[in-house]
């Protein structure tokens, strides 16, 4: 079952001329951690916003937790968790209060409240700045707090909009630690631009691209479809590189090397036939070789293929 | 136990206007008021009149009466607290819209109608118990100052004073609801003030603006009844202005 679905969503603002999301079509399994990845501008956080139930779209449906997405829907809003790209809180209340604050607004009575407001401080490890005022925080204390009060209800899905974005290296390692604690527990929708975050904590990914889903999948199986395996030559001589890389354009011309210097590095959708070929070059013209592997396609390749730089 | 998202907006709101300072402002500001009428109705011709005679001018003014306190005690009320009023509610809806806390609030199980009313419930009450602190004070200062006034009169006074206060609260709460800045939320509350204020001329329609409430006011001190036009105008002012604003806030998107 799909924890999150849309159908052919659009979004658009200044009367149609600006199309933020072009006929969105998102399928997000139950208990996934399902990574958003576009470039800036691609659609990433209004189709966040529409999901949930901030913004509405401006055609097409949308489904979370099986309810329709409407923003009058306090049922749909109850199910779910939320952390803004730029999250905001009440500079003037404290962390722990805001956290009870949040929770209370879930209908969760003031004890109860106050009790999953300590337990949160202590898992985001604020126990000691809860009694602090929101205002002395740093960005990534808040970044945490955001955290903290998107889960403070225990959601069945939450939606994480850039949460690493204004973190430190460790920041971002709890973050994502904890993320990952999530999985089959709670189906979280992560946006980012970050590769790697992606890779280490998400088990499918969608690229969105101009306000339509690219490419949606698991990471290994979307890497195998839309990148091909990469063989990887170094030389011991830019000269030899540059040999080689003359040698393989005569003979296969439509997949050209790439690299620099030494390095040598070909997308190939034939393996065996590229490794035969690459190494009847490397005999043929006495080219020194170091070091050849074949390497799977990373996310990376899949996301510059399809996206290929642009918003 | 679980309770409903609107106590605690409530709670939220009061909690917010305490830490801003803002109800403790606005209560002095309503508490200076009320002292300071009676006292400037009393002294104000014997200072006018001190003036004169250095210049060697003789002013004859009219002896202070109570009636005098509460007429000047209407006006700084529904002048200069009214403006501070004013710029203390502006930013009640739109500053959330600003920083984004809004955003935190509304994705919760939170109805947009409840976010709203929390908001100008609190207002609503801070303004009722500054006026009534106030009328409070105006009124024993007047007694010692005069003589005391008609309390039946005086309490229709303030219940006029009152609703001309709602109503600037109602409207410039509409425009912060629906404004994209603080800036533009403010001088569209001033200039509603002014354009309604300026209306007065109208005949037949003046009857049922918020500025006949205050002559209704100072009348009402002097045992004239309340008349029941500018009631009705005001009232059905704030429900529209409240109506608006949930209206239009049901459409916003951040």
């Amino acid at each position: 079952m799909d924890a999150i679905r849309t159908s052919a969503l659009v979004k658009s603002y200044e009367r149609g001329k600006v199309l933020a999301l072009n006929g969105l079509d998102l399928a997000v399994p139950d208990g996934s951690v399902f990574g958003f990845l576009g470039p800036n501008g691609a659609g990433k956080t209004t189709a966040i916003k529409i999901l949930t139930g901030l913004v509405e779209p401006t055609a097409g449906e949308a489904w979370v937790a099986g309810e329709p997405v409407d923003n009058a829907s306090a049922r749909l809003r109850s199910q779910i968790g939320y952390l803004s790209q730029e999250p905001r809180f009440y500079s003037w209340m404290t962390g722990r209060e805001l956290l009870v604050f949040a929770g209370r607004l879930f209908g969760t009575g003031a004890a109860t409240a106050g009790r999953r407001a300590d337990e949160l401080l202590e898992m985001s490890g604020l126990t000691q700045a809860g009694g602090r005022r929101i205002g002395g925080y740093s960005g990534g204390m808040v970044q945490r707090l955001g955290i903290a009060q998107a889960i403070v209800s225990e959601p069945r899905i939450l939606f994480l909009d850039e949460p690493c974005a204004s973190l430190d290296p460790l920041g971002r390692r709890d973050v994502l630690g904890f993320i990952a604690r999530l999985h089959g527990r709670t189906t979280v929708l992560m946006s980012t631009h970050i590769l790697e975050d992606v890779e280490r904590v998400c088990d499918t990914v969608g690229i969105i691209h101009r306000g339509r889903m690219a490419a949606t999948g698991e990471v290994r199986e979307i890497a195998r479809r839309f990148a091909p395996p990469v063989l990887e030559l170094e030389f011991e001589t830019a000269e030899a590189a540059d040999g080689f890389r003359n040698a393989w354009a005569e003979p296969s011309g439509a997949v050209p090397a790439e690299g620099t210097g030494a390095l040598v590095r070909i997308g190939v959708a034939d393996l065996a036939q590229a490794r035969t070929e690459a190494l009847r070059i490397i005999a043929s013209r006495g080219l020194a070789l170091t070091r050849l592997e074949v390497r799977s396609a990373s996310l990376e390749d899949v996301f510059v293929r399809l996206v290929g730089g642009t918003p | 136990m679980r309770c409903g998202a609107f106590p605690v907006l409530l709670r939220k709101e009061l909690r917010e206007q305490t830490r801003s300072y803002r109800l403790l402002v606005l209560g002095l500001l309503f508490v200076f008021f009320g002292l300071a009428s009676p006292l400037f109705a009393k002294f104000t011709p014997e200072i006018v009149k001190m003036a004169g005679t250095d210049q060697g001018i003789t002013i004859v003014l009219p002896q202070p009466t109570a009636a005098a306190a509460v007429a000047q005690y209407v006006k700084n009320l529904s002048q200069i607290a009214l403006f501070v009023l004013i710029f203390l509610s502006m930013g009640a809806v739109v500053a959330e819209k600003e920083h984004g806390t809004a955003v935190f609030v509304l994705v919760k199980p939170v109805s947009r109608l409840a976010f709203l009313s929390a908001k100008l419930a609190v207002s609503w009450a801070a303004v009722m118990g500054a006026v009534v602190l106030s009328g409070l004070c105006a009124y024993g200062y007047t007694a010692a100052l005069f003589e005391p006034p008609s309390t039946a009169g005086f309490v229709l006074a303030n219940l006029a004073l009152l609703l001309h206060l709602l109503t600037f609260v109602t409207t410039t709460f509409f425009f912060s609801a629906v404004a994209r800045s603080q800036v533009v939320a403010g001088v569209l509350s001033f200039l509603s003030w002014i354009l309604l204020a300026s209306l007065g001329g109208l005949g037949a329609v003046s009857e049922f603006l918020p500025g006949r409430l205050l002559s209704a006011a100072m009348e009402a001190a002097a045992g004239v009844p309340l008349p029941w036009e500018p009631f009705v105008g005001s009232g059905a002012l704030i429900v529209l202005a409240f109506v608006g604003a949930v209206l239009v806030f049901r459409r916003w998107e951040p």
